[in-house]
């Protein structure tokens, strides 16, 4: 049975359309084969538009000619603290660490102690120098850096600070690679004369589209002008006999009377 | 080794400028492509796409990843043509074709008939072109990204921004013009 009109329940364009790209589900599409069985003008309308994509298949974009020139710098990524650290390596962060932590026990004036009496007892602060109480035999360390030089790590700090500083002058710098399309000088020349010679060529498909509208425009005004001019032509000489009509025919009453006088 | 665009963008994130070149490679031709059969021409499309890269890479640390890489390219390139043509005032052009005279075609061509149109009936692949300029917008752009890109009902929805079944009811409509115009001009050829 073939129906001469859709009867089709569904949103009927939607549906085509996704028949016609095969993006639909396996039961929907199965659902309108059967109503294709039946309908014609939807057997019809899809073989219209299958043959539009045949058409469409025609249209090609142009090659193009040389890659997209795309020169830009990619700016510097910002150096934090948190990118420097991951570049540093392990025993270094580890050395750093001890360092930070030393120099920060030292500059609170930190005091560590254990006596029967007290038990476990820290100290930190400047209010209380570490030597107010000498009694505190049993101190199991002080981080005063008050006499520096007379610190027992003070020279492993140093030499510690040396090596980071090392480790850190000899890390690689990051430099930013400038992002370019380019491919050396004789591409980029390659590329800027094959962009001026297509430059060229459509200059000169707009310059002789232009002159031949020009053309056009001159030919329709030429055959106004003509017709015009046919026209104005026209009417004088109708003017013209219309004058010589009413010459003729005055001449003619003229005769008439003179030949009528006695 | 090839990578994933998704791997070339966190490369490039991190300052892989070399992983940016690879997804400018990958990625020009079918966005030159979209440019072109958007705006009609050449040198405006080869404009439209070193800015879209240019845009897309200054929007890198932003990009999510919510969408694919390429459908966001599309989009920002489309947002791109869409303000050339405002900025033109414009719809987009047909050129003429290669090998065509066009002083010859406007001498035997008539009056009433505007000389792109010949142009198009002179060169049957341009007919598709001059028809396809004819379209309103958002319907030549749901058949360029369905036709000449592959894309799937749904990620034309993610790049332009619409539901889904307006994707596809554009896409009727578009078909729809496009096979009454073609079989129009086709008749008026022969």
């Amino acid at each position: 049975m073939n129906e001469t009109y859709c009867t089709y329940p569904g949103r009927r364009d939607e549906t085509i359309v996704a028949y016609l790209y095969g993006e639909m589900e396996v039961d929907d599409r199965a659902a309108f084969d059967r109503h294709l069985i039946a309908c014609a003008p939807c057997r019809a309308e899809l073989a219209d538009l299958r043959g539009v994509r045949s058409e469409l298949a025609r249209w090609a974009s142009p090659e193009l000619a040389a890659d997209i020139p795309f020169n830009v710098d990619i700016p510097r990524q910002p150096v934090g603290i948190a990118k420097t650290v991951n570049s540093i390596p392990v025993w270094a962060q580890a050395l750093a660490a001890t360092l930070i932590l030393g120099v920060a026990a030292g500059a609170a004036n930190l005091e560590v102690s254990y006596t029967a009496a007290s038990g476990l007892s820290i100290r930190t602060g400047w209010r209380h120098p570490a030597d107010a109480n000498p009694a505190r035999a049993t101190t199991v360390a002080s981080a005063n850096v008050q006499d520096s030089t007379s610190s027992p790590w003070s020279k492993d700090l140093a030499a510690l600070e040396r090596d980071l500083r090392g480790a850190i002058d000899a890390r690689p710098a990051a430099v930013a690679m400038p992002v370019s399309m380019t491919n050396g000088d004789e591409a980029t020349l390659r590329r800027v004369r094959q962009m001026v010679q297509d430059s060229e060529r459509r200059q000169e498909s707009e310059l002789a589209l232009r002159v031949a509208e020009a053309v056009r425009e001159l030919q329709v005004q030429r055959q106004a002008d003509l017709v015009k001019i046919d026209r104005t032509l026209g009417l004088m000489q109708n003017r013209n006999g219309y004058e010589v009509m009413r010459t003729q025919r005055q001449m003619n009453t003229l005769a008439q009377q003179v030949s009528q006088r006695p | 080794m090839t990578w994933t665009d998704e791997e070339l963008v966190a490369r490039s994130i991190r300052g892989d400028a070399e992983s940016f070149n690879q997804l400018i490679l990958r990625w020009e031709r079918p966005i030159y492509a979209l440019a072109y059969r958007t705006i009609g021409r050449e040198e405006d499309a080869r404009d439209v796409c070193q800015e879209t890269f240019l845009r897309a890479f200054r929007a890198l640390p932003a990009f999510r990843g919510q969408a694919k890489f390429s459908s966001w390219l599309y989009r920002i390139a489309l947002n791109l043509c869409r303000d050339w043509m405002r900025r033109e005032r414009r719809v987009p052009v047909v050129q003429a074709p290669e090998g065509v005279d066009l002083l010859d075609l406007a001498a035997e061509k008539e009056p009433s008939e505007p000389i792109e149109e010949l142009v198009a009936r002179k060169d049957l692949t341009k007919l598709v072109e001059r028809v396809m300029a004819r379209l309103p917008e958002e319907q030549r752009t749901a058949i360029v990204l369905k036709e000449y890109h592959g894309l799937t009902f749904q990620e034309i929805a993610d790049v332009v921004g619409c539901p889904l079944s307006t994707v596809k009811t554009r896409l009727y409509q578009g078909l729809t013009v496009l096979r009454r115009e073609l079989a129009k001009t086709a008749g008026r050829v022969a």
